[in-house]
């Protein structure tokens, strides 16, 4: 299918893009480890609170990560006007923001891998009990986190302090994947049943298709001039 | 002009609306039992809360509007709606923590209604700021246009989310009165203040409108004289 | 005696409104100087084609 072409086509280029130096994929890893570490003189938890603190910390640095990937994802694309490139090019707008927003995904995914490592060995915390709940509450949350993030990185791309542009429009946006990815994040690593946190991966999962869709539909008018 | 006497006679209303529904508050609705006279702030906190969601509905169909139609007047609508609203969600914030202190003891608490208010009020000022920044000055619709239907898509799963989020970890409610048994005066009361506030909101509305259909025609007028904007 | 609370809470509601008022009346008086002057001048034939 052609659609799949073009979304491919996007996903390695931006691949290709990053790996030539992996500039914003260290970016991210270290200002999560940044924000974990220090969050240890915010509240310096003792094991039992660990559980309590560790999703929301989690939580924040990832959020904080994926500001730094949407800045760059659009950054790179002004630098040689590749966006006009891309506009000029017949195909389907959506397609592009698929194909962006799964890079995204890729490399916040990374991100979140390391970082939990990291909070896992500072806090002397084990996530591998509860490790496949863990993981698929943490996927469809940042599925829906990236979806928005993609989209409002292109609008602040088209900004004066994009930079800071970018977060004042995400995070409000993003409270619903954020409490969902926390609260079923804390049930989960508690090892309470998963009937009782399945509303909020329903709402993740509900949050994803909703933005990725409307993205979808919404990310030809930030291309056109 | 028509445009002026029909300004002055939505002026002349709203002011008799808000006469008789501060009449009202003060007159005509009874005394709550538990909180006293500060309970009369309930009116214009909830009036404004409830004007401040139809006022991020505009911006959502006025953001619509612009991206179908391209009509610059959808576009008004939108950046209109989102700084008049912007002004009545700071006024829920601020009698919000007026009503709570002597009633509450706390200025503050994330409850579900304040913390959904909070974020409307963030979404609001995004969406002020977006318009204030984008770098060229043509694409400011269409990219406003999408961080509106984005935020107000959001609004209702946020309400979810917050409101899930708080049965889990109950905090006081700041608004006793609404939904817990209101006296039938109370109620007329509210409805009254309610109306005098979009009577309000749709006059400020009105002239915002104005003042961005008139600046469309300034810059117009500057394009046909051959005038670019760094100049005169 | 008004309870202090209502009082800061109706006051500062209609002095957010009226500061809002104001500025949007400001900003349209200055509007309609500018458009004002415009005419005028190209009325004059003071701007060049």
């Amino acid at each position: 299918m052609r659609s799949l072409t073009i979304i491919s086509a996007i996903f390695v280029k931006d691949l290709r893009v990053e790996w030539r130096n992996r500039e914003t994929l260290a970016a991210m890893c270290v200002f999560g480890l940044l924000v974990v570490f220090l969050f240890n003189f915010a509240f310096a938890p003792g094991r039992e609170e660990s559980l309590r603190l560790l999703p929301g910390l989690l939580w924040v640095s990832f959020a904080f990560a994926g500001i730094i990937c949407f800045n760059r994802s659009f950054a790179v694309e002004r630098e040689n006007a590749c966006l006009e490139g891309m506009a000029l090019a017949a195909v389907d707008p959506g397609l592009i923001f698929v194909g962006k927003m799964l890079a995204n995904l890729l490399f916040l995914g990374i991100a979140e891998c390391v970082i939990v490592f990291a909070a896992s060995l500072w806090y002397d915390f084990s996530f591998l009990p509860s490790l496949k709940w863990f993981a698929l509450i943490t996927f469809l949350c940042t599925t829906g986190y990236v979806a928005v993030g993609t989209m409002f990185g292109a609008v602040a791309a088209n900004t004066h302090m994009r930079e800071v542009m970018l977060p004042v429009l995400q995070f409000p946006v993003a409270v619903p994947v954020l409490i969902a990815g926390i609260e079923a994040s804390t049930g989960a690593l508690k090892g309470d049943p998963p009937a009782t946190y399945l509303g909020w991966i329903k709402l993740a999962a509900g949050f994803a298709v909703i933005f990725t869709v409307l993205s979808y539909l919404l990310f030809e008018y930030v291309l056109e001039e | 002009m028509s445009k002026t006497l029909s300004f002055n006679a939505h002026l002349l209303v709203t002011l008799v609306w808000v006469v008789v529904a501060l009449g009202m508050v003060f007159l005509y609705a009874p005394q709550e039992a538990t909180m006293g006279e500060v309970q009369r702030i309930f009116y214009i906190h909830v009036s404004s809360a409830w004007t401040a969601f139809v006022a991020y509905f505009l911006v959502f169909l006025g953001s619509v509007g612009y991206l179908w139609k391209h009509s610059p007047e959808a576009d008004d609508l939108a950046q209109a709606a989102g700084e008049v609203g912007f002004v009545f969600c700071s006024a829920v914030l601020v009698t919000g923590p007026l009503w709570a202190k002597p009633v509450w003891g706390i200025w503050w608490t994330w409850d579900a209604r304040l913390t959904l208010t909070f974020v409307l009020w963030l979404l609001f000022v995004s969406y002020l700021m977006l318009r204030s920044y984008v770098s060229s000055p043509g694409r400011t619709g269409a990219l406003a246009a999408i961080v509106g239907i984005i935020g107000f898509v959001d609004v209702p799963i946020d309400y979810m989310a917050i409101r899930w989020w708080r049965t889990q970890h109950p905090q006081p409610v700041i608004a006793g009165g609404e939904s817990s048994g209101l006296d039938p005066r109370m109620w007329v009361t509210l409805l009254v203040t309610w109306g005098a506030f979009l009577c309000l909101f749709s006059y400020l509305l009105r002239q915002r409108m104005w003042l961005a259909e008139a600046r469309r025609e300034l810059s117009a007028l500057r394009r046909a004289l051959g005038i670019r904007p760094s100049e005169d | 005696m008004v309870n202090k609370y209502l009082f800061l809470a109706f006051s500062a509601l209609w002095a957010l409104f009226f500061l809002y008022s104001w500025s949007l009346s400001r900003r349209q008086s200055n509007l309609r100087k500018e458009l004002e002057d415009l005419k005028g001048k190209a009325g004059k034939g003071l701007i060049a084609r």
